[in-house]
């Protein structure tokens, strides 16, 4: 097993219900690195439209800001990527596979169900009409264990990430939706090596302190949105994804009964519903509501394409799709070769492109957990070789 | 004995030092083995942690505050390998790893 990963990938055809597991070799890992740069390595063995998922070297692990792992689209060959966060990247790190490909038709909507290893296509025509949110508590409770994480297909076209939505402007959840797959579930039950665990360790403690001075006081969603969009209503808790010093989201209160607080990562729709005088009060319930149906508001969004979208007027409007290849999930962070090395590496893009940290420790980090050196010129050339393909 | 003594308020939720316990215990990244679970009650915004303290007492550091039981008061939550059948904090011989790795000090010595 190749440090830091399970040297292990998944290919789920849809068309007829196949689940295959390869084998993926030290050598390959060398030359890719990981996370998308890997995907997009294996991606030109598939032909058509798919999905896909992977890991970064660094997803899941202690290093500051590792909390991504990497969810791609490709669609008339063009291949899109967005970070699955909060906890997902760390359970889907350990579910035993490094990357999953999907590809076809399911003939009846399933499901996908990894653990341990193990990988079921599960049938679930009664998911289909449920809301993205719905669908994370009927599959956990289904399984039984609140730790898994649910990606959720939808009719707006963005996936949630269990009651978190926001983060998917490259269309998973729509693409999902045509391929007749309703969700794709994790829990990582596995694990993984680390060479020089002790080196490994101390470094990471340091670069999370070092995070943490850098941040300089940032905390929570409005601490990353624009002077003029102010947040009048009340935020309980500030929180970040895992192992990462930078608690960017915040806990606020739905007024949905089924759903009392979500958890504010969408600075993109806030800012859009800030710009459009949305009454403090009712902001936070209008964002549950678009995004429950899959909906991710942009500078264009109005109050007539808002009520479309509560109302289920789905042709009425248009989904939201980033014009980057590699989303940064925040409004005014373009994409960026160092944006490309943060989804190579597995670490949050928006960690990377608001607080600009130097990858030199994160390659030595890298180093220590793989036994081998790794150096920033090899992902830099790693990285522009992506931006490149 | 010295023990860890969380402080919720601080807590940014990333549960780092469930990772940091099996890193050191075992050489691995894994959430199977650590004597610290992170908890999250996502529709609540509810987050906190348990560690097994040695004796077996489990510590529950919630948002509302922290709370000691004895063994076999709870369970240890609903996970694949519930706390009470994981290896109690030794506190790393007395440098404990995730105090050190906490970014927000919501986790301290206490002597």
């Amino acid at each position: 097993m190749p440090p830091l990963f399970f040297g292990s990938m998944l290919r789920v055809d849809l068309s007829s219900g196949s689940v295959e597991e390869k084998e993926l070799d030290d050598g390959f890992f060398s030359e890719n690195i990981g996370g998308a740069m890997m995907v997009h390595g294996l991606l030109e063995d598939v032909d058509g439209d798919c999905i896909a998922i992977g890991s970064g070297p660094l997803t899941g692990s202690t290093c500051p800001g590792g909390s991504a792992a990497i969810a791609c689209t490709r669609e008339n060959g063009k291949e899109r990527y967005a970070p699955i966060l909060v906890n997902a990247g760390l359970e889907f790190k350990l579910c035993g596979f490094d990357v999953i490909i999907i590809t076809g038709t399911a003939k009846i909507s399933c499901y996908l169900w990894m653990r341990d290893k193990v990988a079921d296509l599960i049938g679930s025509p009664d998911l289909e009409n449920k809301y993205t949110w719905s669908m994370a508590s009927k599959i956990r409770k289904d399984q039984g264990d609140q730790r898994i994480q649910v990606l959720s297909s939808s009719r707006g076209g963005s996936a949630s990430l269990n009651f978190v939505s926001g983060w998917d402007g490259i269309l998973l959840g729509r693409k999902m939706r045509e391929m007749n797959i309703v969700a794709i579930a994790f829990r990582g039950m596995g694990e993984t090596e680390v060479t020089d665990y002790s080196r490994f360790l101390s470094q990471s403690s340091e670069m999370m302190r070092a995070s943490k001075r850098d941040l300089n006081g940032k905390t929570g969603i409005p601490s990353i949105l624009p002077e003029d969009c102010t947040l009048k209503f009340p935020l309980r808790r500030h929180r970040s994804c895992s192992s990462c010093p930078f608690p960017c989201m915040s806990y606020a209160d739905t007024g949905i009964p089924e759903h009392p607080e979500m958890l504010l990562m969408d600075q993109r729709s806030l800012i859009s519903l800030c710009k459009m005088s949305v009454p403090d009060n009712e902001i936070v319930g209008t964002l549950a509501k678009i995004h429950r149906h899959g909906f991710i508001l942009d500078e264009t969004a109005s109050r007539n394409s808002i009520d479309s979208m509560i109302d289920g007027r789905f042709n009425d409007v248009k989904s939201y799709l980033t014009k980057d290849r590699f989303d940064s999930i925040t409004g005014g962070v373009e994409e960026s070769a160092e944006i490309a090395k943060a989804y190579i590496l597995g670490i949050c893009p928006r960690f990377v492109g608001l607080l600009r940290p130097d990858l030199q420790p994160y390659c030595e980090l890298l180093s220590h957990g793989t036994g081998k050196e790794i150096t920033l010129g090899k992902i830099t050339e790693v990285a522009e070789s992506l931006l490149r393909s | 004995m010295p023990q860890i003594r969380y402080y919720p308020e601080r807590c940014i939720g990333c549960g780092g030092c469930e990772i940091v316990c099996s890193l050191q215990r075992d050489g691995c990244i894994s959430t199977m083995t650590s004597s610290i679970m992170f908890h999250v009650e996502e529709e609540r915004g509810y987050f906190g942690i348990i560690l097994k303290r040695s004796g077996g007492e489990l510590m529950l550091g919630k948002p509302e505050g922290v709370e000691v039981k004895r063994p076999g008061e709870i369970t240890g939550g609903g996970s694949a390998k519930p706390i009470a059948m994981r290896p109690a904090c030794d506190i790393c011989s007395g440098d404990p790893k995730c105090v050190k790795y906490c970014p927000v000090c919501a986790l301290e010595v206490e002597q």
